[in-house]
């Protein structure tokens, strides 16, 4: 059990990789796709980031890494080997407790395994999204699901911390075909679990994901947020039933297995992300804190484009620390809160008392937490709280 | 800017038999601000660097809608085919019916009109009107055919329309492309030839008529007048006659395209004019401008004074906001002298102002300069005409505001404006219009075929029939075809009632409306159904009620929303979506809590876009 958070203060390392083989229709993060040759500018252009944030890096310990994207398996063992060792070089990674690597199904084999471990890696999180042939296709996907179920088989038999995401609420899919998607997964051994309803965002500053585009060709359909709320309540009882703890918004995990990289987002940690589009944070001591975003475009980073940064004082990262630590369904830990924002925690009290007064929240425990019934509701509660 | 030099200079009180004043008019889109650009080009007005198209459509919004909502002049200078060097003022006014008044008082500064007709759509309802108003006040009018360019133009047609339907000898109509500039030469010939130059003495005592006056906030306030009798120039004192107040010429000119000042303006000129007035009120339009020593000065004919259509409440989202709204209200108005206002109360919506405008184009472009130009975020409920209503007490009372109408039975009787409605289409839509008519409580007054193919029907409707989505109706049964005209009527007796509308059982005044007994229930369901898609779900079921005094006749429910829920969210969002959930605030414009339920503006407006039923 890890939700250790503030007893033990923590920096996570997040390295985005940013090329995908080709674009899932309803995806609309920044990468490159499928062009290989520009592996050597991102080569190139993370050892200059690496350089440029010398005297940060070389104070950093992290504990928890993690290499996402985009498709880090895209990279091949060998190039996931020499992306560790690069950050070896410029990063004391000696007290990692974690190191996560993203992959793709059709990705997976043995040897892709092996190697993962040798350069360090204990857990894998694996983009299996859906075991049905058609969603897979209505996703944009590649694998097929017996490459996702074989590769959660291979990753669980090397002895590797198993993370698997799936997406509930597929236009066609109904409470059986959800069961259809997570027993096989529960069956299999998988302890943690990532679901996430099917969104299609409308970015406003860019492209936003070829769903849209496939809804105006009447293609596809959008997500019905009626269906996806009932998927997602039947999600809860399912896994609950199975012995998996509904932890996070998005995270399910039997006694004990969390993402402790991605805690440390819901327990105010810092946090430093490389490459193109990765965002890091700084905590202050006055619990302000500084948000840095690189650029998103691959182009962009790789010639040394400056990082978008937001400093926060006090009292806004302490409204931003209510909305994710909320995130956690087991409630945010009060003392690490008024620990980490200080007198801006206490300038909360009236909007949390209000919140608690309408039924938003509650306390139990030391802890403050979304009342059970409204996780679905996240959104809108934290809105009242970023805006009071 | 461009180089003064390169332009001709501006010509100043040439003799009267070398000036011609003119104005534009047309049915809407039919090209006026177009021509008007094609004859500023021509004669050097402006140049091809002055590129935007309809140069004078000045404001941001009559820019992004593509539509004139006020009337510009310019004084142009032509050198004609005789060597002369003419002084041309051209009028151009907007087409849309809510803005018929400018037409008609840019009318009286004017010896001439171009009467622009689109080459493919032909005569339509404003064209009549229009040319009406030219008409009445005497002016030579000259037929202009424009798109002659378009694939589907056909002049011919449109020249038999037009002989046919307004009565013009079209033999020497122009026949123009305001696009490309085929035929514009000609056409300025034919204004030298055809319009009349101006009379009035020049050595008499000034008199001059303002036709429209407005603040500006380098000059303060500007009026255009147009000169009948005698010499405005700055220094001069003048009187206001509805006044008497004696007021300093500052400066007189024109605009050319730009302000440009002059030393005067003479008889048969039209120009405009500053003077020490500290309001626009102070200079009022339709009041004559007198020598201040001229103690018998006659008053020169003005104008109908316009009033107000249809009312609509107008209130903040935020109640903080209420003194911004008024300040706003009060220079606006210094502005667009075309609507009231007075102070409302609603049990609702809060403090706020009951508005009146000339029609819901009106409406529509007064909400969007007080929100754009004054950075206010409003709420305007649904328009209301005025009905008078006869008490079982003897007494009358005029309502504007449904919120303020009596319950059923609290009154003896209630008449409703009427308007008398032409409307001009292709005779295969005659039949599914009728029926419109017919369903909107009309009184056919006259159906005339005004060519083999083009049907006028003369209509009687009540007012509040018109303002509540007509025209889109009008226009969808007809694919476009259509088109109407109206002017008011008097009133006539009506069974009218108060629907009103309840929002999880709370009554909500704004969402209040009247409408004719025999309309009134289905008006409620529909109007049920429609707001059960406009109110935003929320944590909760909300019941949306449509009610005659306690009776309720119809209910929806707007459902619960089930999820609202960021599905993932790591560090590389962070940032983002913390803006995004910020935003959700900002992207609330326009929304107004009655209790626990936000209602967006788009619901208090369900009503204008209600289909027939
Ligand atoms: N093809 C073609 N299009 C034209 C011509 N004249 C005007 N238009 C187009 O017709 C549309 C309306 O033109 P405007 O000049 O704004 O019309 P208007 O009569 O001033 O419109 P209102 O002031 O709103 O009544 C615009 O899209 C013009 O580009 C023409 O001669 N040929
Ligand atoms: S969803 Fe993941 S794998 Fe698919 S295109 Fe987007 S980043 Fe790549
Ligand atoms: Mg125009």
């Amino acid at each position: 059990m890890t939700s250790e958070g503030a007893a033990e203060p923590s920096a996570g390392l997040y390295v985005h990789v940013p090329f995908c083989a080709r674009r899932c229709t309803y995806c609309d993060f920044d990468f490159e796709v499928g062009r290989v040759p520009q592996r050597a500018r991102y080569v190139a252009g993370l050892q200059r980031e690496l350089a440029a944030r010398r005297d940060e890096l070389a104070q950093l310990q992290p504990r928890t890494l993690y290499v996402g994207g985009g498709t880090p398996s895209l990279l091949g063992a060998d190039g996931l080997a020499a992306l560790v060792a690069q950050l070896r070089d410029a990063v004391a990674l000696d007290r990692l407790r974690e190191a996560t690597c993203e992959l793709n199904p059709e990705h997976v084999d043995a040897a892709m395994v092996a190697a993962l471990a040798a350069c360090g890696f204990d857990r894998v999180s694996l983009g299996v999204q859906s075991l049905q042939p058609a969603a897979l296709r209505q996703l944009g996907r590649v694998h097929t699901p017996q490459q996702a179920l074989a590769a959660v088989r291979t990753c669980l038999a090397a002895g590797l911390a198993t993370s698997v995401d799936v997406i509930v609420g597929w236009p066609g899919q109904d409470a059986a075909l959800l069961d259809a998607d997570l027993a096989p997964l529960l069956d299999l051994g998988v302890a943690h679990l990532s679901i996430y309803a099917l969104t299609i965002d409308e970015p406003p500053d860019r492209r936003g994901a070829p769903w849209r585009t496939l809804v105006r060709r009447g293609l596809r359909r959008m997500p019905d947020d009626d269906v996806q709320a009932e998927l997602l309540a039947h999600t809860e009882s399912m896994l609950a039933r199975a012995g998996l703890r509904h932890y996070e918004i998005a995270s399910y995990g039997r006694a004990g297995v969390r993402a402790r990289h991605n805690c440390a987002y819901w327990t105010w940690q810092d946090y430093v992300g490389l490459g193109p589009s990765a965002a890091s944070a700084r905590y202050h001591d006055d619990g302000g804190v500084r948000r840095r975003d690189n650029p998103r475009t691959l182009a962009a980073w790789a010639q040394g484009a400056p990082p978008t940064v937001e400093d926060l004082p006090p009292e806004a990262a302490a409204r931003e620390g209510l909305w994710l630590g909320l995130r956690q369904l087991e409630g945010l830990d009060e003392t690490a809160f008024a620990r980490r924002f200080g007198a801006a925690a206490r300038g909360c009290d009236a909007v949390l008392a209000a919140a608690i007064a309408r039924g938003d929240l509650e306390r139990a425990a030391g802890r403050l937490r979304v009342t059970p019934t409204r996780w679905l509701h996240h959104d809108a509660i934290a809105a009242r709280l970023l805006q009071g | 800017m461009n180089d003064p030099q390169a332009k001709p200079a501006v010509p100043t009180a040439p003799p009267q038999s070398r000036i011609r004043s003119f104005c534009i008019i047309a049915h809407i889109d039919h090209g006026k601000s177009t021509l008007a650009d094609r004859l500023m080009e021509a004669t050097g007005l402006l140049g091809p660097r002055d590129g935007r198209a309809q140069y004078l459509d000045r404001m941001d919004i009559e820019r992004e809608r593509g539509i004139t909502i006020k009337a510009q002049s310019v004084r142009m200078a032509y050198t004609a085919p005789d060597g002369e060097v003419y002084e041309l003022n051209l009028i151009d006014t907007p087409g849309h019916v809510d803005f018929g008044y400018e037409v008609s008082r840019s009318l009286k500064a004017c010896e001439g009109a171009l009467l622009v007709v689109d080459a493919a759509q032909g005569v339509e309802a404003q064209t009549l009107a229009n040319v009406y108003m030219a008409l009445d006040e005497n002016l030579e009018i000259i037929p202009v055919i424009n798109k002659i360019d378009l694939p589907s133009a056909d002049a011919e047609r449109v020249r038999g329309e037009i002989e046919e339907m307004v009565g013009l000898d079209c033999s020497g109509a122009a026949m123009v492309s305001a696009k490309t500039g085929i035929g514009i030469d000609d056409l300025l010939c034919s204004i030298v030839d055809r319009v009349p130059p101006p009379k009035g003495d020049r050595q008499a005592r000034v008199r001059a008529l303002i036709f429209d006056s407005w603040w500006d906030s380098y000059k303060g306030v500007i009026s255009m007048v147009r000169v009948f009798e005698g010499r405005l120039r700055p220094g001069a004192q003048v009187r206001m006659l509805s006044t008497g107040k004696v007021y300093q010429v500052i400066n007189v000119g024109v605009f050319a395209p730009e302000i440009v000042e002059l030393s005067e303006l003479a008889a048969g000129e039209v120009g405009f004019l500053v003077c020490n007035v500290k309001e626009v009120g102070d200079s009022k339009i339709g009041d004559t401008i007198a020598d201040a020593e001229d103690e018998g000065a006659q008053a020169l004919p003005g104008f109908k004074e316009i009033q107000p259509m249809v009312f609509a409440g107008v209130f903040p989202t935020d109640n903080a906001d209420y003194p911004a709204l008024r300040d706003a209200l009060a220079k606006l108005s210094l502005n667009d002298a075309s609507f009231s206002y007075e102070p409302e109360t609603s049990m609702a919506l809060g403090f706020g102002f009951r508005l009146g405008f000339l029609g819901l184009l009106h409406m529509e472009i007064v909400q969007e300069r007080l929100e754009r130009e004054y950075d206010l975020d409003l709420i305007t409920t649904a328009p209301s005409v005025k009905f008078v209503v006869h008490g079982k007490d003897g007494t009358t009372t005029v309502v504007d505001n449904p919120a303020k109408f009596p319950d059923l039975g609290d009154y003896e009787s209630i008449e409703e404006p009427v308007i008398e409605a032409r409307i001009q289409l292709p005779q295969e839509y005659v039949g599914p219009i009728l029926e419109l008519c017919e369903q909107r409580r009309g009184i056919q007054k006259d159906l005339r075929y005004l060519t083999p193919t083009r049907v006028q029907l003369v209509y009687e409707l009540p007012l509040a029939e018109v303002v509540f989505g007509f025209y889109d109706i009008l226009k969808s049964r007809s694919r476009g075809y259509a088109s109407i005209d109206y002017e008011p009527a008097g009133h006539r007796k009506s069974d009218m009632v108060r629907l009103d509308l309840l929002v999880n059982g709370e009554h909500v005044d704004a969402l209040s409306l009247i409408t004719h007994r025999d309309t009134a229930y289905n008006r409620g369901r529909d109007l049920c159904i429609k707001m059960k898609d406009l109110v935003p779900r929320q944590q909760f079921e909300v019941a949306i009620q449509a009610a005659i005094g306690s009776r309720v006749i119809a209910r929806t429910t707007v459902k619960a929303m089930r999820k609202d829920v960021t599905a993932k969210c790591y560090g590389g969002d962070i940032s983002r979506k913390r803006k995004l959930l910020e935003k959700q605030k900002k992207g609330k414009r326009r929304l107004k809590a009655i209790g626990a339920v936000e209602i967006p503006q788009e619901a208090f407006h369900a009503v204008l876009s209600l289909e027939d039923g």
